[in-house]
């Protein structure tokens, strides 16, 4: 399903997918230093944590000298107990390093966490097995 | 106004170890009875651990009293053991009350304790009586957290327990840093649930994507919302009477 730097991950509808949706907002002219970092520096660990990139996505859709940038990143993970294996490695030196470092390329960011519309059943359920 | 304080001890390394669990619920039993004899305590209850607690003490101890004032009593007998060691606070508790005489030799099982007073921020209770599991989270908002955020994590903890009814009582607090109270500590919330049983802990609680998919961003080290810092004390015992409800039953 993946190679080792997560690039050919599925983004499959399988309900038990969690995918980890970051949109960063870039500083004009910084989109190809950022993309170059993020491969080189986060992208094999998060694959190693089980986080694999499934999509890399810019916005506006052009090179236009001065229009600064926005990438939006989709990452899977393998369900529940695949965030889990993330969330328990994820408290490092080194991750915390990257994000700080990525101050110099961006002007803000959000990550959020999302799944197929038709999944949230099956994800809320379990969280009510005990009603 | 809260009436309660909530502590955790850490025993003696000699008694650490599953060979020792038997030892470990021993002390918590005569914490609980020891803690009924203290002045103007209404409820006491300890449990030991469970072995998947990570962060914190090894027992936890629960104190109602029946006033305020007794709060302030409680805490300044704390406060004046514990500027003499951490140990001492059992012993400065039992201080010229032979009743208390049980508690004080307790103290020399205490290797240190943390005692906190929480103030309610919300709570709910839907299981009266319950007799089952008490897990208490320490945590700490990260000084530096923008304040913004930080009332957005107090207003949206309590959405754990709409979406996990296997959290059957809670209770959300922060903790009190001002005078009177027992001792200056690292933490600043505590988030106290009740459950059957340990399913509803480990496998509703975690599963809900509710925790993971929301509540967990103000926790992450990754998220740029994170206000808590990472060091946190998960801490779970079985109970053998209510805890969150010890004094709705009187």
């Amino acid at each position: 399903m993946s190679g080792a730097d997560g690039r050919e991950a599925s983004a499959g509808p399988e309900t038990d997918a969690i995918f980890v949706v970051d949109e960063l907002h870039l500083k004009t002219g910084c989109l190809d230093v950022f993309l170059g970092a993020l491969h080189e520096r986060y992208v094999p660990g998060a694959a190693a944590r089980g986080q694999r990139l499934v999509q890399t996505l810019v916005t506006p859709p052009t090179a236009t000298e001065g229009l600064a940038q926005s990438v939006m990143l989709i990452w899977r993970l393998e369900g529940v107990a695949g965030f889990w294996e993330m969330r328990s490695q994820n408290a490092t030196p080194d991750i915390a390093a990257w994000w700080a470092d990525c101050e110099a390329f961006i002007e803000s960011r959000t990550r959020r966490y999302a799944a197929a519309p038709e999944a949230i059943p099956g994800f809320d359920a379990l969280g009510r097995l005990s009603v | 106004m809260s009436v309660r304080i909530v502590a955790q001890l850490a025993v003696r390394d000699s008694l650490r170890g599953e060979a020792h669990a038997g030892e470990r619920a021993e002390i918590a039993a005569q914490l609980s009875r020891s803690g009924e004899n203290l002045p103007g305590v209404i409820a006491s209850h300890a449990g030991a651990h469970f072995d998947f607690s990570v962060g914190g003490g090894d027992l936890t101890w629960d104190l109602s009293f029946e006033s305020q004032d007794a709060l302030a009593d409680f805490s300044s007998r704390v406060r004046s053991g514990n500027e003499h060691g951490p140990h001492e606070v059992m012993a400065a508790l039992g201080v010229g009350d032979a009743k208390l005489g049980e508690l004080a030799d307790l103290g020399h099982q205490i290797e240190s304790a943390e005692f906190a007073i929480p103030e309610s921020l919300a709570e709910g209770i839907s299981r009266p009586g319950l007799i089952g599991v008490k897990r208490t989270l320490w945590l700490r908002v990260l000084p530096e957290a923008k304040p913004n955020l930080v009332a957005r994590f107090e207003r949206d903890t309590p959405i754990l327990a709409a979406a996990i009814p296997a959290i059957r009582n809670w209770r959300w607090s922060r903790i009190r840093t001002t005078h009177p109270y027992p001792m200056e500590t690292r933490w600043t919330h505590l988030w106290e649930q009740e459950f059957e049983s340990v399913d509803g802990l480990q496998i509703d609680y975690m599963s809900s994507p509710a925790h993971w998919g929301y509540i967990d961003g103000y926790f992450n080290p990754e998220m740029p919302e994170q206000v808590v810092d990472v060091w946190l004390a998960h801490l779970a015992c079985p109970t053998r009477a209510p805890v969150l409800t010890a004094t709705h039953t009187r």
